[in-house]
Parts: structure tokens; C-alpha cells; sequence
């Protein structure tokens, strides 16, 4: 067998329920692996070793009682550290919350410990998942950004350091470092996983969601963490939630779903900036998705595509400058140049800009969901290239903010690796609540590619 | 349009009165400290981002999305 922390999560959690490994073996495996490659990618704030040490254990004792029935018994995940975990200092990679201890579980962290996870501790996050770099590095180059602001969840999983973690997207958070990191990223639905407990950057534009190195990992999270919340009003008139892990394991209804499957690629803007090796990656990706059985056809974007990117974001420097104007009157040094400048910015956005911002946001959804009634998903890459060199800047999200201001869902999955062994992804972007669209599409496209199984060197 | 590098810098304060503003500004009505940084590189791509959305057709009786209300049988 391989070693535990090599297993992806769908096979580790096999292996627990099948008796052949124990949650307390898997975690100190784990805690091991950390120990020997953390020092060269710093992609923890903190590592709990000892709570999660006694919660393996807890686990491991009801192994083959009615009570293991959690489809992550035992499955070691990272927090993004703007998630509240009870008890467990949450400081959002900032000086203004350095020590704050919550009382509560966020939602989607709650959801993952019903569900047999456990909590390893929180991972980097660029400070208050806005673009002010946190000390992570890519563990393919560890010269190199993992991208941000799920800077750590991306590089814990591509050094398996865990088998699962939790991310948010405002921008390209979610999809840009599981990109540079070569692993699988889910921005769901607005409105699919709760925001509760999650500290905001912009209301209206923020997405928790799942990071995995397989499809399938990611979907068990999703089906974990997915669903309505009595705590965040946007989740409770999303439609049921079915489990998208049956969806993927029924292989004849997905590669039914596979053919003649439609798969729009935009006219321009996913392709403006795209550097040589990736845009010869995502050909190559697109090529693959013909071959799949999809009819991969050029879409024409709407009109006012680049108007709402800017609207975008006007919407995301003023709500980021209104979660932090108490604490930015206090303790203005105590924030980042980054950071400091869109909340600068977003204080002298007029209201009525703000307003037309979000009008426009109207227009491009329903725009879109006029294209999306002639193509079933969107192919595009997942960035303009490979994480950028130095650790300084987490990369460009432009081709990941389109699916943000929407709203729509969208995921990244591995499609190659540059000369210089950097991972590049594809993105698929879907109608909303249609997440299973894109898990199969991703799935069926992964399974005909190797990429997602190579490993980085540490 | 040019305008001079210290005219709507985002961190206006006291002296920022020059695209019509009451006297202390943004500033001054929020109680936000002038820490003097200026961030005239942010402020400016936020300009140009301001002008293009406002130059952008919008009906009127478009209402503004706030956080989307998604509802799948809509596509």
C-alpha cells in the first residue's frame, strides 16, 4: 500500500471503512508528512496536531459502530484560516484579528466534523483572503506564489499535507491557487455552501467551497459542506442538494451525460494575457473534450462582459472597505499595502456607481444564462499561466472573477505542466446549481489524462 | 481627463475638496485618520473602473443584484 498520505481522500476513507487503516494511523501519518515538508512550504498558521490526535482516536474507537457512518470518518482536512473553528485561534492571516478565538464552528467546518473529518488545523491565508501574500509557497516550486488567497489550503494539498481542505473565492481564490498548485478547486453556486462563520471580503461576491487532489475528493466535500443554512439567507431557496458523489460513481449515467455534451469556448477575454504554454494546455484540453464525446464549439461572450469585470470590481473594493471601515478607523497600520489601498479605493466609490455596478450584474447574469441555454458549460484556462515566479504578488485572477460576479459555479482540474514542471489548469464554468455538470465533465476529462496524479518533489 | 496627482486620490482628508466634495471630504464623515499615504495607482484603475460602468447603458428599471437569488429552473 502506498503511504497513508499518499492515498487521495476517496481512497483513504475506503481504506478506513474497509478496516485496512485507522483514522489515528492516517492522522499521524500525516502529522509526520507535515512535519518532514512544512518548513519548506509554510502552507499552515497553525497545526493542531494534539486535537486532532484525540479526535482520531475518538474516531477510531467506534470504527464498525453505527456511529462511523460519516463518509469522511477519519479524513485529516485544512481550514482556510478565515473560517471560525471553535476554540481555535481564526486570525485571517491579519494583525487586526491575531488572537481571536471564536466560539463557534463556521457552518461548512461543522458540516465536515459531522461528517467524520478531521480538522488538522488552518491553513495560510493571504490577510483577510484579499491579495497581501501570506508566507506560503508552492510546492512545485517553492520560489514560486501557490496563488491566493486559499494560499495554504492549495499548497498543503499538493504536498499532501491533507487529503481535503476549505477554501473561499471573492476574485479567483478558490480556482487560481488550486491551479498553481495542480490540484482540483469547486467555487460552487452563490448560495450552495453557507457563509456562516466565514469572515467576509465582499458579501455579496464571497463563495466558500472545496479543494481536493482528485474530482471525486472534491466532490465528497461538496456533498459534506453543500446545503441550506439557517444562518445565511442566500442558501435557503437553493433547490435540494443531491449527492454528487453517486452522480460521479454511476459510470453509464455519466458518460451518457459525457456525449454530446455541449462545451462553449469564449470568443475573447479568457484568452487576453494567456502565456504560450498554457494557451498550447488548454488546446490540448479542449482537443481532449472532443475526444470525450463533448461538442466543444466557439461561443460569442455578451457585449458587457468587460464592463461587469470592472463592476466587479467596484463591488469588491466598496464592500471590502465597508467590512473593514470600524477597525481601519482604529488600527490603520495594522493592515496591508495591499489591502489598504482597495479599502482606500472603495470609501470614494460613489454610491450610485456601486448601485450600477450591481445593476450590471443583473444584465450579465441573465445574459449568460441566455448562453448557457445554447452550450451546457464553458471551457476556459484557469489562469494566464503557471504561478508566477516569487512569492511577493498571488497571481491574476481575471479569468476566474467572471464566474464570482455571477454567482455561477465553476471548478479547476489539472490539464499539464510547463517545461519547467509548473501545473496549469482548465476551468468549467456552468449554469447555476449545476455543479454536477462540471464534476462529471471534470471527472471523465481527468480520468483520460494522467496530470492529477503527479506529485511534487519535496 | 488629466488632473493633478493629488486631485481624487482615494485618501482625500481635509484637503481633498476637488471633485465637489463637502469640506473634510469622505474622511472627515467616516472619522477615517489621513495616515498621508495616497494610493494614486489604485485609485486611478478605480476611476477609469467607475467611468466605464458609468458609461454603460443600463435600463432603468434594472434592479441592482445584490447577492444573486439563483433559482435553476430560471436557465
Amino acid at each position: 500500500m502506498s503511504e497513508p498520505w499518499e492515498l487521495s481522500l476517496g481512497d483513504a476513507a475506503a481504506a478506513i471503512a474497509a478496516g485496512r487503516l485507522s483514522p489515528l494511523e492516517l492522522i499521524d501519518a500525516t502529522l509526520n508528512r507535515i512535519e518532514r515538508v512544512e518548513p519548506g512550504v509554510q502552507a499552515w498558521a497553525r497545526v493542531r496536531a494534539d486535537d486532532a490526535r484525540a479526535a482520531a482516536r475518538t474516531l477510531t474507537g467506534r470504527r464498525g459502530s453505527a456511529a462511523s457512518a460519516g463518509p469522511l470518518h477519519g479524513i485529516p482536512v485544512g481550514v482556510k484560516d478565515i473560517f471560525y473553528t471553535e476554540g481555535v485561534e481564526t486570525s485571517c492571516g491579519s494583525k487586526i484579528m491575531a488572537g481571536f478565538v471564536p466560539s463557534y464552528d463556521a457552518t461548512s467546518v461543522a458540516r465536515l466534523r459531522r461528517a467524520g473529518a478531521v480538522i488538522l488545523g488552518k491553513t495560510h491565508t493571504t490577510e483577510f483572503a484579499s491579495f497581501d501574500p501570506s508566507p506560503a509557497r508552492n510546492p512545485w516550486a517553492l520560489d514560486h506564489t501557490p496563488g491566493g488567497s486559499s494560499s495554504g489550503s492549495g499548497a498543503a494539498l499538493a504536498a499532501r499535507m491533507c487529503h481535503g481542505a476549505l477554501g473561499s473565492q471573492t476574485s479567483g481564490s478558490i480556482c487560481r491557487p488550486a491551479a498553481f498548485c495542480g490540484i482540483v478547486g469547486l467555487k460552487p453556486t452563490f448560495g450552495r455552501v453557507s457563509r456562516y462563520g466565514v469572515h467576509p471580503l465582499a458579501w455579496t461576491l464571497d463563495h466558500p467551497g472545496p479543494m481536493a487532489r482528485t474530482v471525486r475528493d472534491v466532490a465528497m466535500l461538496f456533498d459534506a459542506v453543500a446545503g441550506p443554512d439557517p444562518n445565511d439567507p442566500s442558501t435557503v431557496s437553493a433547490p435540494p442538494v443531491s449527492s454528487v458523489v453517486s452522480a460521479l460513481d454511476d459510470a453509464r449515467g455519466r458518460d451518457a451525460a459525457m456525449r454530446g455534451l455541449r462545451v462553449g469556448v469564449p470568443d475573447r477575454y479568457f484568452t487576453d494575457g494567456l502565456d504560450p504554454e498554457g494557451a498550447a494546455a488548454y488546446r490540448e484540453a479542449l482537443r481532449a473534450l472532443g475526444d470525450l464525446g463533448c461538442r466543444v464549439e466557439n461561443v460569442r461572450l455578451p457585449d458587457l462582459f468587460e464592463a461587469a469585470m470592472d463592476a466587479h470590481e467596484l463591488i469588491h473594493h466598496t464592500e471590502a472597505a465597508a467590512v473593514h471601515a470600524d477597525t481601519y478607523r482604529a488600527r490603520p497600520g495594522d493592515y496591508g499595502q495591499k489591502l489598504r489601498a482597495i479599502i482606500e479605493a472603495g470609501f470614494h466609490v460613489p454610491a450610485p456607481a456601486y448601485l450600477r455596478a450591481q445593476q450590471i450584474r443583473t444584465l450579465l447574469i441573465d445574459a449568460m444564462r441566455t448562453l448557457l441555454r445554447s452550450v451546457d458549460v464553458l471551457a476556459t484556462p484557469s489562469a494566464p499561466g503557471p504561478a508566477p515566479a516569487g512569492l511577493a504578488s498571488t497571481g491574476s485572477p481575471v479569468y476566474n472573477r467572471p464566474f464570482s460576479f455571477l454567482g455561477f459555479p465553476s471548478l479547476t482540474v489539472p490539464c499539464g505542466f510547463t517545461k519547467s514542471g509548473l501545473p496549469l489548469g482548465v476551468q468549467f464554468g456552468g449554469r447555476p446549481f449545476e455543479e454536477v455538470t462540471l464534476l462529471r465533465l471534470a471527472a471523465a476529462y481527468e480520468a483520460s489524462t494522467s496530470w492529477s496524479s503527479r506529485a511534487p518533489a519535496l | 481627463m488629466p488632473h493633478a496627482p493629488s486631485e481624487h486620490h482615494p485618501a482625500g482628508g481635509s484637503s481633498h475638496k476637488s471633485h465637489g466634495s463637502k469640506p473634510g471630504g469622505v474622511h472627515a464623515l467616516l472619522r477615517l485618520p489621513d495616515h498621508g499615504e495616497r494610493f494614486e495607482e489604485e485609485w486611478a484603475v478605480t476611476q477609469r473602473r467607475i467611468e466605464h460602468v458609468a458609461a454603460t447603458p443600463v435600463p432603468r428599471e434594472t434592479e441592482p443584484a445584490g447577492a444573486p437569488r439563483l433559482l435553476r429552473g430560471d436557465v
